[in-house]
């Protein structure tokens, strides 16, 4: 038995010498990953594997009955759902196309001055400091239609036709969504001006002088060499930004209440989530919005990942 | 003797002393009938509010004020808080009335637990009670829910909020309007905030005839709806619910709230409060049933000059003579209770005695539900419309079975559709119907 056995002890050594090599000195490293990996597993990880199972079963009194894909079917044919679905992506996509470019701007202003640019950005910066259920009681006043601040500038300027903002519904420019689409740039400016300044900072300043040899004008600067520097910046604020939008919650509810008022036009995907799981007790249908806004952020940080990033993974490698 | 050892002994003696007293008690309270109770929300202990410096009084008072008033029984009270989600009332409720830890609950979802058995039959109770006496008015009846078996009164309300019709009594005189009556028509309604509307004759100020919460309008719809002959629906003795939005009767409450919202402030729609002004002299809009309250009650108390321009209404009635959402918080019986008869004595007080409503309100702002509020708040009797007030949620309409659930986001969301102008009358309701039937069959498979 003994020459049989020899093989196997001397392949476990072996094993165990390879280990100790790969681990040596980096073994206490994972010791600390493990416990905020624990955690993950156990917060994160654990109830996301709930919701999936959830989002196929049927809760009964009798106890959960497997349920197939009958929810998604309910989830696909409820018009709640894909106008909830809308705001969020009609939200978001007129949060970033108004956002970058106002960032943009004036984080170049900001960075061509020479005395007083820390107090302008720390001012700047503050609302995103504020929390955005402060925020939204704080714009609910701002944009009320009759006393508000905004339609009495509007007011004051002559104009009669005031614009409705939060008690509008409608597709409009000064509707509900026009209005959150405000708050939120207005939130979130701070933020993405001082994202850009370090973007912008961090482009080599010989380019700049190169391009002043060459007689190129400050816009021509401007357009060939800073916008082309920012790209990373600009492909990291837009996925961020895309998630922060697509995952928005506490200013909507807190100014739309559970079911986004006026007449659905400020419900998220969020929104319709909690609400059937909190409000409907729904949870199966719950469960299955999570599962889909779970792919569908996937897969926008799949194809920016590849779309955007390709290029600087490669320039890295 | 050394001053060290003389301390040591006097506190020895102190504590043997307190122990031996505090044996001693709960050999007097074992002389009572216990009776159990769960309460939800009240203050644990006295406080006082930072900025008004109001008293809160503690649960103990109310305690305290229950044996003062019955003294062979003993009240023993758990309060919980409100909560929410896993920490929420509900799921103590449900966990105390499974392990049979109470007697008596402070019990919002009471319909359910009827369903399923776990509550008495208070209507048994009151037919061998030869003293009772009903200071609850129509509530008796409107709150009979389905049982295992049959209809009937499985709990009694407690307390409650209520929603009465205010009216600004200085701009019906500038306009040269009759007041309004105290129980006012649609009709009357209708005609006085259209005269209402406008520009004041005396300060030249742009006025509104009427007023709604845009976030809660579904509550004042369904007061209208009702007093038109609607009917929300049912619900049978199998749990199971119907709902019907999509009848003549919501169509035509419908086209006349849409009118009448001709008459209110633009934002009304979003709003979720009172209008800007109100309960000062800048107020604007004449007619507003929305008279939460949490919006006037405390507000009237304190500045009595208030009560003459400020006036109330009782809400719209149905042809049935009730009318505007219940509020109630019941109190019930677990059939589990094993005494009773105290546990009957108790609830009656908890539920009707002046003691038991003047506590409700001192601590939670909560108005009586029986006819003993007038003795219990004579400060609230003391309004031009104090009957009004205190007598309003003794004629509220039964509680909305569904009023937390997908019926009324349904309801709410359709009319916002129908005031802000992007769905007909006709079509918010089948709007609100066809996802009120897709809940419903969800529930369905559900049970």
């Amino acid at each position: 038995m003994k020459p049989e056995s020899a093989p196997s002890s001397l392949g476990s050594g072996f094993l165990l010498s390879r280990l100790r090599r790969a681990f040596r000195g980096t073994l206490v490293w994972y010791g600390f990953l493990a416990a905020p990996l624990f955690l993950i597993m156990v917060f994160v990880g654990y109830p996301t594997f709930l919701a999936f199972q959830q989002s196929v079963y049927t809760e009964t009194p009798a106890g959960d009955v497997f349920a197939g894909t009958f929810h998604f079917q309910r989830l696909f044919s409820s018009q709640v759902f894909w106008g909830a679905l809308g705001n969020t992506v009609l939200l978001g996509v007129a949060f970033l196309a108004i956002i970058l470019p106002l960032a943009t701007i004036f984080a170049s202003m900001l960075n061509r001055l020479r005395r007083g640019a820390t107090p302008l950005k720390v001012i700047y910066f503050l609302p995103q400091l504020t929390s955005s259920v402060a925020v939204a009681i704080m714009f609910n006043y701002v944009f009320q239609p009759d006393w508000g601040l905004l339609n009495g500038v509007l007011r004051s300027l002559g104009i009669s036709q005031l614009p409705l903002w939060l008690a509008d519904p409608r597709l409009s420019l000064t509707g509900s969504r026009a209005a959150v689409t405000l708050l939120a740039v207005w939130a979130g400016l701070g933020y993405f001006i001082i994202v850009i300044l370090a973007g912008l900072q961090s482009i080599p300043t010989d380019l700049y002088d190169a391009a002043a040899i060459d007689g190129a004008s400050p816009l021509q600067s401007w357009v060939h060499i800073t916008l082309p520097s920012l790209r990373p910046t600009f492909i990291f604020l837009i996925m961020t930004g895309t998630v922060d939008a697509l995952s928005r919650f506490g200013d909507l509810w807190t100014l739309g209440g559970p079911g986004g008022s006026p007449a659905r036009s400020l419900q998220s995907v969020v929104m319709y989530m909690f609400q059937q799981g909190f409000e409907s007790n729904d949870f199966s249908l719950s469960a299955a919005t999570a599962v889909v806004f779970f792919v569908i952020v996937l897969v926008i940080s799949a194809i920016s990942f590849w779309g955007f990033l390709r290029r600087e993974f490669k320039a890295i490698r | 003797m050394r001053p060290l050892l003389r301390h040591f002994l006097l506190l020895s003696t102190t504590a043997i002393a307190a122990s031996a007293l505090s044996a001693t008690a709960p050999a007097m309270a074992q002389d009572k009938t216990p009776v159990t109770v769960l309460t939800i929300g009240y203050p644990d202990k006295d406080s006082t509010d930072a900025v008004t410096g109001t008293v809160s009084p503690g649960i103990g008072n109310l305690e305290t004020a229950f044996e003062a008033a019955n003294p062979t029984i003993d009240l023993v009270v758990t309060n919980i808080p409100w909560g929410e989600g896993a920490t929420g009332y509900a799921p103590k409720t449900e966990a105390m009335i499974q392990a049979n830890e109470s007697c008596l609950y402070e019990m919002p979802g009471a319909a359910g637990y009827a369903r399923r058995g776990l509550l008495s039959d208070l209507g048994a109770l009151i037919a061998a009670d030869k003293d009772f006496k009903n200071v609850w008015g129509k509530q008796i009846e409107t709150d009979k829910v389905w049982g295992p078996t049959a209809k009937s009164l499985y709990y009694i309300p407690n307390n409650t909020g209520e929603r009465v019709i205010h009216w600004d009594a200085t701009l019906f005189a500038n306009y040269g309007v009759e007041p309004l009556s105290k129980n006012p028509t649609l009709d009357e309604i209708a005609a006085k905030a259209k005269a209402l509307t406008g520009t004041d004759p005396v300060t030249g100020q742009q006025t509104y005839g009427y007023y709604y919460q845009g976030k809660y309008a579904v509550w004042q719809f369904l007061s209208i709806a009702h007093a038109m002959g609607a009917n929300w629906g049912s619900v049978d003795e199998t749990g199971k619910m119907t709902v019907t939005w999509n009848t003549p009767e919501y169509l035509k409450a419908l086209q006349w709230f849409v009118d009448m919202a001709k008459y209110a402030p633009s934002g009304a729609l979003g709003s979720d409060g009172m209008p800007q002004g109100f309960l000062s002299d800048d107020n604007v809009v004449a007619i507003i049933p929305e008279g939460e309250q949490g919006y006037f009650i405390q507000p009237l108390i304190a500045n009595p000059e208030l009560q003459k321009r400020f006036r109330s209404s009782f809400n719209l009635r149905g042809a049935d003579g009730v009318g505007g959402v219940a509020t109630i918080s019941p109190m019930a019986m677990a059939e589990s209770c094993t005494n009773k008869e105290a546990a009957w004595t108790a609830l009656k007080w908890l539920a009707g005695s002046a003691e038991s409503q003047k506590y409700y309100f001192d601590s939670n702002g909560r108005i009586p539900v029986s006819d003993n509020g007038a003795a219990a708040l004579p400060q609230i009797a003391a309004f031009p419309d104090g009957d009004v007030v205190l007598t309003q949620p003794q004629f509220a309409e039964a509680p909305y079975p569904w009023a937390a659930d997908q019926p009324r986001w349904a309801m709410q969301t359709a009319l916002e559709g129908a005031l802000a102008g992007t769905l007909s009358p006709a079509d918010a309701l089948a709007q609100a119907q066809k996802e009120t039937d897709d809940w419903l069959a969800q529930q369905a498979v559900q049970k």
